[in-house]
């Protein structure tokens, strides 16, 4: 043991790198190294060993298969988290625009006010959420609590004609039943704040209807979701 | 032995391929592939399963890359690393130890060497080939079942037919023997 407390792992530390060591002593060397700077440097010195035993094998080029493999994975890999970020953005835009929205009265007069952004901020930190995607035209994300909250993310939803509106319906006991209205704002995104869901709620469906709004739905959906798993957990 | 400059832009790689960008990826994948690829044949025996655990290595890399702390390790040392410890993985879920192929059955594929002369320079391997000729056949024997067959002293112990204390012993004699006849070249190279 030096002048620190180290009891010095030299060999510990190699034994653990090669993968010698049972997952417990594994573990005890894994939590002394994060503790200690010196053994960090031993292990710096045992990992250039390893490297230098690796030499012993010669280099194999890889084929062009798998050369192709990993392209077409980082291909999609690289898609995917555009389009991730993409939303993120979207949705934090909908966040930033939730305010003015209100503000501006976008919401059919009447509605629950769109939560300020502090309110927003508390109310998606808080536990037992449900976070619903839904599908269909444009993007959408629904946050609630069954009983006692619903807002609606929305993102790239297509532009309506004049005196078209949104609304929002919940599938209850085989009725539809209104939830929201509201307008496509300028770059289609938006936060809104709906009527809470109840357990017996089966299906988000958010159609386009002749302001002010339906009594039911007069159209297919444009976006959906279920709701019974998220429901009822 | 990559320079700083070397090893400052293959740092800067790995910054980028966290950032998300599939170009340092594949930049890494041509610096690193086809030693990483000999390592992997080595371990596993078999060319096809050792490309696959390639594709997983570079896959771990991609997602891990934002963990990379080049503090603690070189990046060919990272990458090794992680490999290493996937072809380990991949050996004990299918739990068959197959026998280390020789040279010339893991070159049979397309070694490379200019590849060879870029990931490693002469003089480290022949720092390695004089500590390996320095340890005791036995010792040799207990080290390559550890590394390239990624045996557990247990393991050893039972595959030797001796009991675990020795073999715990003669592996930890043959990493100190390594250590002190490497230790000693590094020294005396500088």
């Amino acid at each position: 043991v030096n002048a620190d407390g180290c009891p010095g792992l030299d060999l510990e530390i190699a034994e653990a790198m090669l993968g010698l060591q049972e997952a417990a002593e594994a573990e005890r060397v894994a939590r002394h190294l994060d503790a200690c700077a010196a053994c960090r440097m031993v292990a710096g010195r045992w990992q250039e060993v390893l490297m230098q035993l690796s030499e012993e094998a010669p280099p194999v080029e890889p084929s062009p298969r798998a050369r192709r493999a990993l392209s077409a994975w980082l291909s999609r890999e690289t898609r995917r988290r555009r389009l991730t970020r993409r939303a993120a953005v979207a949705a934090s835009v909908a966040a930033a625009l939730a305010v003015g929205f209100a503000g501006r009265a976008a919401l059919v007069p009447g509605r629950p006010a769109t939560p300020g952004m502090a309110a927003l901020a508390r109310l998606l930190a808080e536990p037992g959420l449900h976070v619903v995607p839904l599908q269909g035209e444009g993007r959408a994300t629904l946050v609630m609590r069954p009983g006692s909250m619903a807002v609606l993310a929305v993102a790239n939803l297509p532009v309506l004609p004049d005196n078209f509106v949104y609304q929002v319906w919940w599938l209850r006991n085989d009725r539809w039943v209104s939830a929201g209205v509201f307008e496509r704002s300028k770059g289609g995104v938006a936060m809104v704040h709906l009527t809470p869901t109840t357990r017996e709620d089966r299906v988000v469906w958010v159609t386009r209807e002749r302001a002010p709004g339906a009594l039911k739905p007069s159209s297919g959906g444009l976006l959906w979701a279920p709701l019974n798993e998220a429901a009822s957990t | 032995v990559p320079t700083q400059d070397d090893e400052d832009l293959q740092v800067h790689l790995v910054r980028a391929m966290a950032e998300g960008s599939a170009e340092a990826c594949e930049a890494l994948y041509e610096r690193h592939a086809a030693r990483l690829l000999g390592v992997l044949v080595k371990m596993l025996g078999d060319r096809d399963r050792a490309e696959e655990v390639l594709q997983e290595t570079f896959v771990q890399a991609w997602r891990t890359a934002a963990r990379f702390d080049p503090e603690r390790s070189r990046v060919g040392v990272w990458l090794l690393l992680m490999a290493r410890s996937r072809a380990l993985d991949r050996l004990r879920l299918e739990s068959r130890r197959p026998p280390v192929v020789s040279e010339a059955a893991s070159s049979e594929g397309e070694p490379d060497a200019s590849a060879a002369a870029e990931t490693a320079s002469v003089d480290m391997r022949l720092d390695v080939g004089r500590a390996l000729q320095g340890l005791s056949g036995a010792e040799r024997e207990v080290l390559a079942m550890a590394y390239w067959q990624g045996l557990t002293q247990v393991e050893i112990a039972q595959r030797l037919g001796i009991p675990l204390g020795t073999a715990k012993g003669r592996v930890r004699a043959a990493l100190s023997h390594l250590r002190r006849i490497l230790g000693a070249s590094e020294e005396a190279s500088s």
